[in-house]
């Protein structure tokens, strides 16, 4: 029981980096990005092809953050600089979802349709470590030791640094930001570069946990993240995490016991009647949108 | 097979219709994929288990896609913007796991024996369809979609029920995708869930938006682009994914209002001129 | 038709908070028919509140709203519209990307009431006629066909109040209608309200402008922090100590 809890906990984690990523996103924007998913399914394979390419994982692991980041930055101008109408959100969401079919497309170009394993060398993909009598495989403790680590910088980030203010304006209110001197479209194109690079890294936690990457997890992990952040709490990065971390452990749970399409199922009307009963989600605090809408 | 493309574009231009009624009231759906899904895995019970005509059939499957968009639709309409994207969304996807889940219409590997749909039977849905939206553009009914469109507040207060409106009209969409669903399920002979999944739904929200949505022809304009395109451009085969999402983007960046962005005014206003002059109305 | 009592409008101890604020604490008041009735006071005093109150905007937390004799407290904007109350906004909310003639054509009463009845309505010609009758009457027959979007804020306001008519309500609130209007468009205001006092039972004016509201008001009563605090005719009232200090507090400026 222990043992699938931390596996819920890994899993978790990695749910709350790319629903963070799509909160971070709502926040300064008011707008879903729908190629946030494919992002992170990207990560995989950047990871997979830096190792193949022979870098050591740490190298990967930057590679992976610095492409997914760049590649944010592209999404960025693409698919939501140019859309500034009133029915934004319309367009960025379809227009970010069109992005998000071409990465998966060329991703399949390149890599093929099917599963790519991650190659690690020596024994690192199994060594195990033994923990307070229980046996952990080494690669998980440190994806969950990045993750969290990765979660408490962002909270740094936001919380203690001039850039955090900054988003922190922005996500308040772009017009007063503006009026404050705040250069809106930098703090976007940086909101951007982080959310993708938490991304990136999130498939690529994934797979080194799982030993693959593979082209269909944007659906299926990315957009669940979604639901995630929904229900903790649409621009709340805490509700973010919270929400990814306990939807993890219930998930690992649930599949212990056979029922794994139900959490499915489960997640995403969770979601909706999160949605049409408490917008805020569960953590979040009321931010009246109707008033920027 | 020019069989084929009639189906295929004509199933389209319903599906985009069905957003198109809804976008009509001022609301958003990407839940139509799974209307479509409710339709075909309902209409295609009641043929294959029950022996109903699909004539019968298709109807039935609309009026139980209405029903559940009306319930769905009455709480979520509250709801506005990225939250009913979102709602919408979450339906979608939770038709298609609910489906999966059950065992009578096959799982995850989907059920056949559908058949029965012809090029007529599409033909003859989108004539009814359009027609109906014609008779629809030309009614005071158009007129209060506006209103309640443009300012539910503003609606409100002379008079109008903007929940009754945009539920009428989300139930409206529904039944449309799922009517179409059943054509296409009777089409294909086997149907199952991963064939409505979300991009569907996102994909009839982009048929809809790229035609235009300022009149009734825009969004059967974009389906039919929207599906013959891969079909022309056959000498990128293996590129079609790619240059389908570059396709989108241009068009979105270059003509976010659509590709019909003028706007028919002048029917409603001529109707109302001839209107005058029929009772020799007062000269100015 | 309703018979109404003397008092069309009633309302009785209503109260209003927005998270803890009270905006509007325990008002009661009376609209008689026939009369044009003023509710003043300085910026602030919770008369948008309480209109936005009694038209089904936000529900009411306190109190009761009779209408005709009959409880509406707690119906919905649009109901309260289908039964004869009718409002127009601060800040003009017309249909701007549709036509003069179209706007006052989706309030005409009788096919409101029944969206998909319309869809196949037939006395079309009938409320071509009836709208066409209603914009003669304000003066905007020859902009019929201009996009409401395009009309000055004089014509703007007219039509808005046009609009408002065509559902044949018996009572109609205006809610700051001369709000930005200089003194010629604001005396046109007042002729315009003066020439529609027969299509109604009775009209509620909220207003800042003291010398509008003296020479078109029947009687005033005047808000200040969320309540009542004086009612009556306005010469009598705009002499109370008590109004003179709520107003010179904020915009006493005024006269």
């Amino acid at each position: 029981m222990i043992e699938q809890i931390i596996n819920g906990v890994v899993l978790g984690s990695m749910y709350a980096l790319i629903a963070q990523g799509y909160t971070l996103v709502f926040g300064v924007l008011d707008k879903l990005n729908f190629a946030h998913g494919e992002i992170f399914m990207l990560g995989g394979f950047i990871c997979v092809a830096s190792i193949a390419l022979g870098a050591p994982l740490p190298v990967a692991i930057l590679v992976t953050a610095i492409i997914a980041g760049l590649l944010g930055l592209l999404v960025e101008f693409v698919g939501f600089r140019k859309f500034q109408s009133p029915d934004a959100h319309l367009t960025s969401a379809l227009s970010s979802f069109a992005i998000g079919l071409v990465i998966i497309d060329l991703s399949q170009k390149i890599w093929g349709a099917e599963s790519v394993a991650v190659v690690l060398p020596g024994t690192l993909q199994t060594a195990t470590v033994s923990v307070v009598g229980l046996r952990i495989v080494v690669l998980r403790l440190a994806i969950l030791v990045i993750s969290l680590a990765l979660m408490f910088v962002l909270y740094l980030v936001v919380t203690r640094t001039s850039l955090g203010r900054r988003i922190r304006a922005v996500a308040e209110s772009p017009a007063k930001a503006a009026l404050f001197g705040i250069n809106v479209t930098r703090v976007n194109q940086q909101v951007f570069f982080i959310a993708s690079m938490m991304a990136g890294l999130a498939g690529l936690a994934l797979a080194l946990r799982t030993g693959y990457a593979s082209s269909d997890v944007g659906f299926t992990f990315g957009l669940k993240a979604l639901a995630i952040m929904a229900i903790g709490g649409m621009g709340d990065l805490r509700g973010a995490v919270i929400g990814g971390l306990l939807i993890g452990v219930l998930e690992a749970i649930a599949f212990q016991w056979d029922l794994g399409q139900l959490a499915d199922v489960f997640v995403w009307l969770f979601m909706i009647v999160i949605l049409l009963v408490r917008p805020a989600g569960l953590f979040g605090t009321l931010i009246s949108k109707e008033v920027r809408a | 097979m020019i069989q084929d493309y009639v189906v295929f574009v004509g199933v389209n231009i319903v599906l985009a219709w069905s957003v198109y009624v809804i976008l009509l009231a001022g609301s958003l759906s990407f839940a139509n994929g799974g209307f479509m899904a409710i339709g075909a895995y309902v209409s295609g019970v009641l043929t294959v288990k029950f022996g109903v005509p699909l004539v019968v059939a298709a109807p039935i499957a609309g009026i139980a896609a209405g029903v559940i968009g009306v319930l769905v639709g009455f709480p979520a309409l509250r709801t506005r913007g990225i939250y009913l994207m979102l709602v919408t969304v979450g339906v979608a996807v939770s038709v298609k796991a609910v489906i999966e889940s059950i065992d009578y219409v096959g799982g995850i590997q989907g059920f056949g024996g559908m058949v029965g749909t012809t090029p007529w039977h599409v033909l003859g849905l989108v004539a009814l369809v359009g027609c109906g939206l014609t008779l629809l553009s030309k009614s005071p009914l158009q007129r209060i979609l506006d209103a309640v469109r443009e300012d539910e507040l503003s609606a409100a207060s002379l008079g109008i029920n903007p929940v009754y409106v945009k539920l009428t009209c989300f139930g409206a969409g529904a039944f449309l995708a799922a009517v179409a669903g059943s054509f296409y399920a009777h089409y294909l002979i086997h149907i199952s869930p991963d064939q409505f999944g979300i991009v569907l739904s996102v994909f009839i929200v982009l048929y809809a938006v790229l035609g235009g949505t300022n009149n009734m022809w825009g969004p059967p304009i974009g389906a039919a682009i929207m599906t013959l395109i891969p079909e022309f451009v056959r000498g990128l085969e293996a590129w079609r994914p790619t240059a389908f999402g570059l396709v989108i983007l241009v068009l979105l960046l270059i003509r976010p209002n659509g590709l019909l962005a003028f706007r028919i005014a002048t029917t409603r206003t001529k109707v109302a001129l001839t209107a005058l002059d029929f009772t020799g109305a007062r000269s100015d | 038709m309703d018979v109404c009592p003397q008092s069309i409008l009633s309302v009785d101890g209503l109260c209003k908070s927005f998270r803890g604020l009270t905006a509007i604490d325990s008002v009661s008041l009376e609209v008689r028919r026939g009369e044009i009735l003023g509710l003043m006071g300085p910026n602030g005093a919770g008369k948008s509140v309480f209109v936005n109150v009694i038209t089904g905007l936000y529900p009411a937390d306190y109190g009761a709203v009779r209408f005709c004799g009959r409880d509406v407290t707690h119906l919905p904007s649009f109901a309260l519209a289908r039964l004869g109350i009718a409002r127009t906004f601060q800040n003009i909310r017309l249909l701007r990307r549709m036509t003069v003639l179209e706007n006052v054509l989706v309030a005409i009463k009788d096919h409101v009431n029944r969206p998909l009845g319309s869809l196949f309505a037939r006395n079309r010609v009938g409320f071509v006629s009836a709208a066409m009758a209603l914009l003669e009457h304000f003066y905007l027959v020859d902009k019929r066909d201009w996009l409401a979007g395009s009309l000055s804020y004089g014509e703007a306001r007219r039509l808005e109040i046009a609009r408002a008519l065509a559902g044949k309500p018996s009572l109609l609130f205006l809610d700051e209608p001369a709000a930005g209007m200089n003194e010629r468009e604001t005396e046109e205001l007042g002729d315009t309200i003066r020439a529609s006092r027969k299509l109604l039972e009775a009209i509620v004016i909220i207003e800042h402008d003291v010398t509008m509201m003296r020479g078109l008001a029947d009687r005033l009563v005047i808000m200040d922090a969320g309540r009542k605090i004086a009612e009556g005719r306005p010469n009598d009232v705009l002499a109370q100590p008590n109004v003179i200090e709520a107003y010179l507090g904020t915009d006493g400026a005024d006269e």
